[in-house]
């Protein structure tokens, strides 16, 4: 998994387990590591803190390490100071300075900080895989990844093998006309064959003729294959995608999942249908006129090929320059379009202050600055393309200086040479063109890796292969469960907490302390890394996936609602609802009136993720949802926190319809929406600190009481204006 | 005992169509109905699917609370009106007529994309009409319908794209 971690580079990874290697005594495992860029000297370097079950270790590239043991560690903490910061160990001999880092490693420090901590207090929270592999295994080659791209065209092998022919022809068919040519000099021109020009003319007619029909059929199959392949590879992507466990979606953001089904899977089918027979064939096309070209005439091609390097040489150079120019430019002009976007919807603001003439300046400016960086890159474009035109003509002359002597002198015919010189323009084209493919190819080819990437991660969470399917009654126990989604840093600590069928439990506490993950792991989007959870006495571990989620349903804070109907979002729970039963679930969930009052009732739209709806309304929807499979667990996570207390008050009511007979699990943030629940848990730091009916803890004086003044007293506050 | 689904399904009161009677009511936006003998008045049909299941009925009684305010009473609902028999049939359909006011599209004339708006000339069985929507999003294909929403929440509706001639169906193949 630590592969997806792209702000650490491979190269990075290995220096540290090497360095960890050397460093780590017989049974001593690494529990966390950390990279900093700063040195103690104040300047950048590379320094590794290593987090074992027995030392916090400083290591030193270079070596000479420094390390405390974990026993002599009271405490640690993360400092920060401007554009850095440092972490202090307090130890028994007192505080020290053990690392510094620049801003960009706070995070993994912080990290670092609390799983010193973790391990120190002796709530040490070891996961059952024992050590986690941190380290990337970096044993995928290029190779691998070719000839798993290579794999997608076997299906369509026929397809592949004709656009291949068909390319192939088309270069070879472009190689006659030159050779036709020479016929036409030598044998019509200079012997007045008068009977052969006809014959040529048609010829090459046919050939022009055939060849446009070849290529029309060429570029089809290609992108026929293209569309085969991309179609396949995306489906298999995002198969994969929806296969994965929630973990996989919690590590890496969907914008980057977004652009790994989008871009990078563009990119690889460029490779595959594009740059592939154009390697192919611009190879072929090179070995082809090239072979011609020296056996036509030795000392003339050596000429010809003096162009040869400064294409080879110059374009990658060209390209890396005119890579910087370009985005300069571009960048000038988002500079132009910025302030313009800022300043014409702030235009009151431009005109309050009469700072017309100041904007006028300052637009004039970056236009200015747009103007000076297109010339920049018409320049570039100038210093280049031209001398290398100009080289080659030089050759050319050469040719035509030398070989028209050997014409004059008679060791060579006027149409061979016509022949040379036409075969010789098209030897610079596939030259030019595989220069110019290099760079695409590697990045096609790292493409494909980030895909591969994907396609090969297994998911975290699969059905065990005993796995049963039942109808719940109910029941929930939480048996000494403990999870974090972090390795070492628990969110939830050894909960055990047993829910009877019916009962309606309330959960509480501060945000932060593990409400949500107790759902989750009831869910199975992740497994818990020590207990267990049991449905009906049997651990969800042995339930199928399926059988699980149809039957525990969830209505979230800030519920998803998908582009599409109501009536498409609500029946997404149950994909074959009928129109009956939708209405159903949006009347026991208090939504039908509302809906009903919408422009075109069950089947307006919700808009862009829901945006046409207000949120108590998206609340009801998603509550519809959760409800027309009829789950007998119903969590609700925070669903009225969200609205105001109108709403509450009406989602509360659609609540009601649905209790009776199912258990069902509030977290709530307002204490007001528990006041009816069987028992209310409170969860602080992870753990349940309080267990009661709202009574019961109110008297009691704990966490809950505190919280219950504290929310109280802020609606007294806020009610106190409007009755004074 | 669990509330489930099916007793929310029983309070919706779905009725077949040979026990229902619809006649015109006291407005033109209201019809009477006579269920199991009973008759109700004031009644407005309302159409939960009014794009996806147009023939899917429910019917609301209005009646006033004593402190003026409208309260509203679902009284059955009917799942193919098109099943009732032939004079309730089209009382209620010349109602809903009124009440559903969602032109068929006959015809594509001019659909010009550029710009934030799309700019639509179409012919409708209730006459030809110029409209804008925003975006793509307001055109929505239903497998061979097609429903347009434009800027004012107006309704149209192509029954069946493929039923279209071909300029229309080019147009449209444009936007949905």
């Amino acid at each position: 998994m630590a592969l997806l971690e792209e702000h650490i580079d491979r190269e990075l990874l290995e220096e540290a387990e090497r360095l960890a290697k050397s460093i780590l005594r017989n049974g001593e495992s690494l529990l966390y590591q950390a990279f900093s860029d700063l040195k103690e000297d104040n300047t950048y370097g590379h320094r590794w803190l290593f987090v074992t079950n027995q030392r916090v270790i400083v290591a030193t590239p270079g070596g000479g390490n420094e390390q405390v043991e974990l026993r002599e560690i009271r405490s640690a903490t993360v400092n920060d100071y401007t554009g850095n910061g440092d972490l202090e160990l307090e130890t028994s001999s007192g505080t020290r300075e053990i690392i510094r880092f620049s801003r960009s490693c706070t995070e993994q420090f912080r990290k670092a900080m609390l799983v010193i901590n973790e391990l120190v207090s002796e709530r040490a929270f070891l996961g059952k895989e024992g050590a986690v592999q941190i380290f990337a295994s970096n044993e995928r080659r290029k190779r691998t990844t070719v000839m798993w791209l290579l794999g997608y065209l076997r299906p369509h092998w026929p397809f592949a093998v004709l656009g291949m022919l068909l390319s192939l022809s088309v270069t070879g068919l472009s190689l006659v006309p030159p050779y036709l040519m020479r016929t036409l000099v030598d044998e019509v021109i200079e012997k007045r064959n008068f009977g052969l020009l006809p014959v040529l003319t048609l010829t090459l007619v046919s050939i022009y003729a055939i060849n446009t029909i070849m290529s029309i059929a060429q570029s089809y199959t290609l992108s026929y294959l293209a569309q085969k392949v991309v179609f396949s590879m995306r489906s298999q992507v995002y198969e994969h995608l929806q296969l994965l466990s929630m973990g996989f979606y919690d590590r890496i953001s969907s914008g980057r999942v977004l652009s790994r089904v989008t871009d990078d899977v563009g990119r690889v089918n460029w490779f595959l249908v594009w740059g592939i027979p154009n390697l192919v064939i611009n190879s072929l096309q090179i070995i082809g006129i090239g072979m011609i070209l020296f056996t036509l005439n030795l000392g003339l091609a050596v000429f010809a090929l003096l162009p040869v390097p400064m294409i080879v040489i110059g374009i990658p150079l060209f390209r890396k320059k005119a890579r910087r120019v370009y985005h300069k430019a571009w960048r000038r002009w988002a500079d132009m379009s910025s302030l313009l976007v800022d300043t014409i919807p702030g235009a009151i603001v431009v005109k309050a202050y009469s700072q017309e003439k100041f904007e006028v300046k300052r637009l004039i400016e970056r236009m200015t600055m747009v103007v000076k960086s297109n010339l920049e890159t018409t320049r570039l474009n100038l210093s280049f393309f031209p001398m290398l035109g100009f080289t080659a003509s030089v050759g050319a002359a050469i040719v035509w200086y030398i070989g028209g002597g050997q014409v004059l002198s008679g060791t060579l015919t006027l149409g061979t040479l016509w022949m040379f010189v036409s075969y010789m323009w098209m030897f610079y084209g596939p030259i030019q063109s595989l220069t110019n493919l290099v760079q695409p190819l590697q990045e096609a080819i790292t493409s494909g890796e980030r895909v591969l990437e994907i396609v090969e991660l297994q998911p975290d969470i699969k059905d065990a292969e005993d796995a049963v399917s039942f109808n719940f009654k109910g029941d929930i126990e939480f048996k000494n469960v403990s999870f974090g989604y972090q390795p070492y840093i628990p969110v939830v600590k050894n909960i055990t907490l047993s829910i009877r069928a019916g009962e309606t439990i309330g959960i509480v506490g501060p945000s932060g302390g593990g409400k949500t993950t107790l759902t989750k792991l009831l869910l199975r989007f992740y497994d818990p890394s020590e207990g267990s959870i049991l449905i009906d006495g049997i651990d969800i571990r042995k339930i199928k996936i399926q059988t699980l989620r149809k039957q525990v349903g969830i209505v979230q804070q800030d519920p998803f609602l998908f582009y599409g109907s109501v009536a498409f979002n609500i029946s997404y729970g149950k994909i074959d609802s009928t129109p009956e039963e939708i209405i159903a679930a949006a009347k026991a969930a208090n939504a039908h009136d509302f809906i009903m009052s919408s422009y075109a009732g069950y089947d307006s739209h919700v808009g862009e993720r829901g945006s046409r709806i207000s949120g108590g309304e998206r609340q009801r929807i998603a509550i519809a949802r959760a409800i027309l499979t009829d789950p007998k667990i119903l969590v609700m996570d925070e669903a009225t926190s969200s609205v105001d207390t109108l709403t509450e008050r009406q989602i509360q009511k659609a609540l009601e319809n649905l209790v009776v007979g199912r258990t069902t699990i509030i977290i709530a943030h307002r204490l007001s929406t528990l006041q009816k629940a069987d028992r209310i848990v409170v969860i602080d730091k992870g753990k349940i600190v309080e267990v009661g009916n709202h009574e019961e803890l109110v008297k009691a004086g704990g966490l809950y009481s505190k919280l219950y003044s504290a929310q109280f007293a802020e609606a007294q506050e806020a009610v106190a204006p409007l009755v004074r | 005992m669990v509330t489930p689904i099916s007793d929310f399904l029983v309070q919706l009161n779905i009725v077949p169509a040979e026990k229902l009677k619809v006649e015109l009511g006291n407005r033109s936006d209201r019809v009477r109905i006579t269920l199991n003998g009973i008759v109700y008045d004031n009644i407005i049909p309302k159409l939960p699917f009014p794009l996806s299941i147009p023939e899917f009925v429910i019917f609301v009684q209005v009646q006033t609370s004593e402190k003026g305010e409208p309260q509203n009473q679902e009284i059955c609902m009917l799942k193919d009106f098109r099943k009732l028999d032939e004079h309730s049939r089209h009382a209620l359909e010349e109602v809903l007529q009124k009440i559903y006011f969602i032109p068929r599209v006959l015809k594509v004339e001019r659909l010009e994309t550029s710009g934030d708006e799309f700019e639509w000339e179409i012919l409708t069985d209730r006459g030809p009409r110029k409209l804008h929507t925003r975006g793509r999003r307001n055109v929505i294909s239903m497998g061979t319908r097609i429903v347009i929403i434009d800027t004012h929440d107006n309704i149209y509706y192509v029954e069946d794209v493929r039923k279209l001639d071909g300029k229309s169906r080019m147009l449209l193949e444009t936007v949905a």
